[in-house]
């Protein structure tokens, strides 16, 4: 291995250090693995089932049996928490994905062939901003039916706009730099160009701006939930417990919306502190 | 954000182990005492004993659509009809049926009705109700174009001619004899509004703009879309025993439970009836009121639609017998209802009670007994491997828990019960779309009894082509008794024969009885007076309202 290859691994490693070091840093990372664990491991290790519960043990007070009590329907919220956890990440995290799939792709097309193409892009992101998220996905709820599988299209739809307008912008820098001239000229192929040049030095405003867009996902699905548009009952969900546990919260038992109200909180707090340690606000679009 | 992210944190880790320590089980909770709560259910309220210049109550299930009476079919509208609009026949509240603007009524083959009608009642407006307003009113039910929600193939289906017969009687021909349909003249089917200011009004009938004009204790005075109704106290109201001791009644239409509950127990609302369940142990241990359970005509039940296992008998019989009713009323309705064993809500009946009574208590229970459904199921012929969905209101989550039990129920007998949730807009259709309903197994209901005749209620439930009829349900035998009951003149042996029809529908259950609940009703210690009991839909319980103490 060269000399300067060393050096650049080191650079980066020192860079990498730099953003995730602090005691904050490390308080966030903790509770990130924390939910991943719980998420993971949860449901493995629960005897429960995170949609049956006796409605005699309802309101159970935390125990050896169960670690964090009942619900209203005698379920475990231990069990039901950790469910919830992996149906929130994971729907978080295909949100986060399709936006980077959809924004990214309109904003390297838009980049690369430039003039009208470009031009409509634009104009047809800025019609998606006109859209409020959660209003477009309460319509695509109402045209497609409840469900977490539309929720999620539709907010991805929704936050397209905000990361395909950040990456056409670095990605633009990009398009008229030297090497990408060079290239052309040599007949290397638009979308070789794409994929092997402009996408590896966009690569950290994606990251920033999906780990940003994890946690208002997180946020506008449980919204969704709660309002009965997202996961629907009997399964488990955080924002979904928020919404069942509020009538218990009136009967004096406000632990299933506190659990899963902290952990939406906790983790969308977690995942923004790092995304702005990564890369900043400004590069997800939302300044 | 890095200085919000560390003491948040913090503050909700602390949250945490707080409520982690600070609730104590709660599976007895509230329905420790259930039974001995249940056992006497309040009729009225003790008499109010002076005026008020104003008093406020809540509607916890929202806003009236009108105020017309033929489209007061549903809590919201009945509640606030009932002050303002009158029957020839009125309901009391231990729910005998009694003469109200007709002074009496005759009938010998129970076929042509002849009412006789009071003399010196007035509209609001000071107009006298003649015996034309009296025809005008009851034939809107038959016409059409006026869009009854009342109108059905058994009661108004069967009415020959509605005329005025002279200044001061009206005569009612049926097809043919209806025993119970004197019992129907309570219901806004008997309700009498100006003909004058009906015609006036037009397309606004009923709305804010047009309003109504009635001959009830109250008067519309102002109707404020999305926020209240105002009731002004008739200064020439006929009956001078019911004559309103509030001036001026607001009613408000809040429906989120922690408000409702919050508007109580503030003294913001002097009172409610139905207040949400989850508001009951903080109503109970209010110190500004009291929580009073009625008697009510009331029933919670499953409606099959005749879709997936459930269309099996043997099915529905077997899921039922294995539900634990008994832990459904102690914890999702806090002690406050009573398993139900019977298509009749217990005590839904103003006479008869022996017959009645005693025909319940043959009726097996449900019993939560797992292996007596084992042995029921062993004899369907359904495809038990498909699941069955019990469709609910997502806005009322004790549902969910309800269906929760059944899933648990299901489990254990080996049949897949899903609880499916839609919005309560949605909700509605499952009650008149056909379409709506397709596909779904079940859904649920909080039902009630139009008239306390348990024929009537039957009839609409398990005879053919019933207006609650949903799975097409049909029992030759069934059709049989309800001709036979229909036409029978003693009471004793109408409800004999009603008893059998019962005790056969709980063979098939087209509709899986769950529980009994009772009124719920709160009221400041500012105010007292109102009946306690499920009248409170039909009869003018603002005119009883008053001061306490």
């Amino acid at each position: 291995m060269s000399a300067p290859a060393l050096n650049l691994r080191k650079e980066r490693r020192r860079h990498s250090g730099g953003v995730f070091s602090g005691p904050l840093a490390r308080i966030c990372l903790g509770w990130l693995a924390f939910v991943l664990l719980l998420a993971v491991l949860g449901p493995l290790i629960s005897p429960f089932d995170a949609t049956e519960g006796n409605i005699v043990d309802r309101y159970l007070s935390p125990g050896a049996e169960h670690w964090l009590g009942t619900d209203q329907a005698g379920r475990d919220l231990f069990t039901r928490l950790a469910v919830g956890a992996r149906s929130t990440i994971l729907a978080a995290l295909a949100v986060a994905a399709l936006t980077v799939l959809i924004g990214g792709t309109l904003a390297l097309v838009a980049v690369w062939f430039g003039g009208r193409v470009d031009g409509a892009i634009t104009r047809f992101l800025d019609f998606l901003f006109a859209f409020p998220n959660l209003l477009l996905a309460v319509l695509a709820v109402a045209v497609f039916g409840a469900g977490v599988e539309t929720a999620v299209v539709a907010l991805a739809i929704g936050f397209s706009p905000y990361t395909a307008r950040v990456i056409r912008s670095v990605a633009l820098r990009e398009r008229n730099l030297p090497y990408v001239k060079s290239a052309e000229l040599q007949g290397i192929s638009g979308l070789v160009i794409t994929f092997r040049h402009l996408l590896p030095n966009v690569k950290q405003q994606i990251l920033t701006g999906a780990s940003i867009n994890f946690g208002y996902a997180m946020i506008d699905l449980a919204a969704l939930s709660y309002l009965g548009f997202g996961v629907q009952p009997p399964d488990a969900d955080w924002g979904l417990m928020i919404s069942s546990g509020q009538a218990s919260l009136l009967a004096g038992y406000p632990q299933e919306s506190i659990y899963a109200g902290a952990c939406i909180v906790l983790t969308v707090a977690a995942l923004g502190y790092l995304g702005e340690q990564l890369g900043g606000r400004r590069a997800a679009g939302r300044a | 954000m890095k200085k919000a992210v560390l003491p948040t944190a913090l503050a909700l880790s602390a949250l945490l182990a707080i409520t982690s320590c600070s609730s104590g089980s709660g599976s007895g909770g509230a329905a420790a005492d259930g039974g001995d709560r249940l056992a006497e259910l309040a009729v009225t309220t003790d008499a109010a004993t002076g005026d008020l210049d104003s008093a406020s109550w809540n509607l916890p299930f929202g806003e009236p659509a009108s105020l017309d009476p033929i489209l007061a079919f549903n809590y919201p509208e009945n509640t606030v009809v009932a002050n303002i609009c009158e029957g020839l026949m009125m309901i009391q509240p231990d729910f005998t049926v009694t003469p109200n603007l007709a002074e009496s009524f005759e009938t010998d083959d129970g076929q042509t009705y002849v009412y006789q009608l009071r003399e010196g009642v007035t509209f609001w407006d000071g107009s006298p109700m003649t015996a034309q307003d009296v025809a005008y009113s009851l034939n809107r039910h038959l016409d059409p174009a006026e869009g009854s929600y009342w109108a059905s193939d058994a009661v108004s289906g069967n009415v020959a001619s509605i005329e005025a017969t002279s200044e001061s009687e009206v005569t009612i021909t049926l097809k043919n004899p209806d025993w119970t349909y004197n019992s129907y003249m309570a219901t806004p089917m008997g309700v009498v509004v100006s003909e004058e200011h009906r015609k006036a009004a037009g397309e606004s009938y009923g709305t804010p703009q047009g309003g109504v004009m009635c001959t009830g204790p109250f008067s519309v005075e102002e109707w404020q879309s999305g926020q209240s109704i105002t009731l002004a106290k008739n200064e020439n109201y006929w009956n001078t025993e019911r004559t309103p001791k509030v001036d001026s009644l607001e009613i408000q239409f809040i429906v989120d439970p922690a408000a409702i509950t919050n508007a109580l127990v503030s003294g913001a609302i002097d009172g409610s009836y139905d207040v949400p369940l989850s508001a009951v142990s903080q109503l109970e241990a209010a110190g500004n009121g009291e929580l009073i359970l009625g008697k009510s005509l009331q029933m919670l039940a499953i409606i099959a639609t005749g879709d997936g296992p459930l269309a099996d008998p043997a099915v529905r019989k077997a899921l039922w017998t294995a539900t634990d009713q008994d832990a459904l009323a102690a914890t999702v309705y806090e002690g406050t209802a009573r398993p139900s064993v019977s298509l009749i809500p217990d005590g839904g009946w103003s006479f008869a009670d022996d017959v009645f009574s005693s025909a319940r208590a043959e009726l097996p229970g449900a019993g939560a007994d797992v292996e007596k459904a084992k042995e029921i199921l062993a004899d369907a012929t359904a495809d038990l491997s498909e699941p069955i969905t019990i469709v609910y209101p997502t806005e009322r989550s004790f549902y969910a828990d309800m269906i929760s039990e059944l899933s648990r129920a299901g489990k254990e007998i080996g049949l897949d019960v899903q609880p499916e949730g839609v919005p309560s807009a949605q909700f509605g259709a499952f009650f008149s779309d056909p379409e709506a309903r397709a596909g779904h197994g079940a859904f649920v209901t909080t039902n009630y009894m139009d008239v306390p005749d348990p024929l009537v209620f039957l009839r609409t439930i398990v005879q053919d082509g019933g207006s609650q009829n949903f799975s097409g349900y049909s029992n030759p035998e069934i059709e049989e008794l309800i001709t036979k009951a229909e036409a029978t003149a003693s009471e004793t042996e109408r409800a004999e024969l009603t008893a059998e029809i019962e005790a056969l529908a709980m063979e098939d259950m087209p509709w899986l009885p769950i529980l009994d609940p009772s009124v719920r009703l709160f009221m400041s210690d500012r105010v007292t007076g109102v009946p306690a009991s499920f009248a409170y839909l039909y009869y003018p319980w603002a005119a009883d309202l008053g001061a306490a103490g």
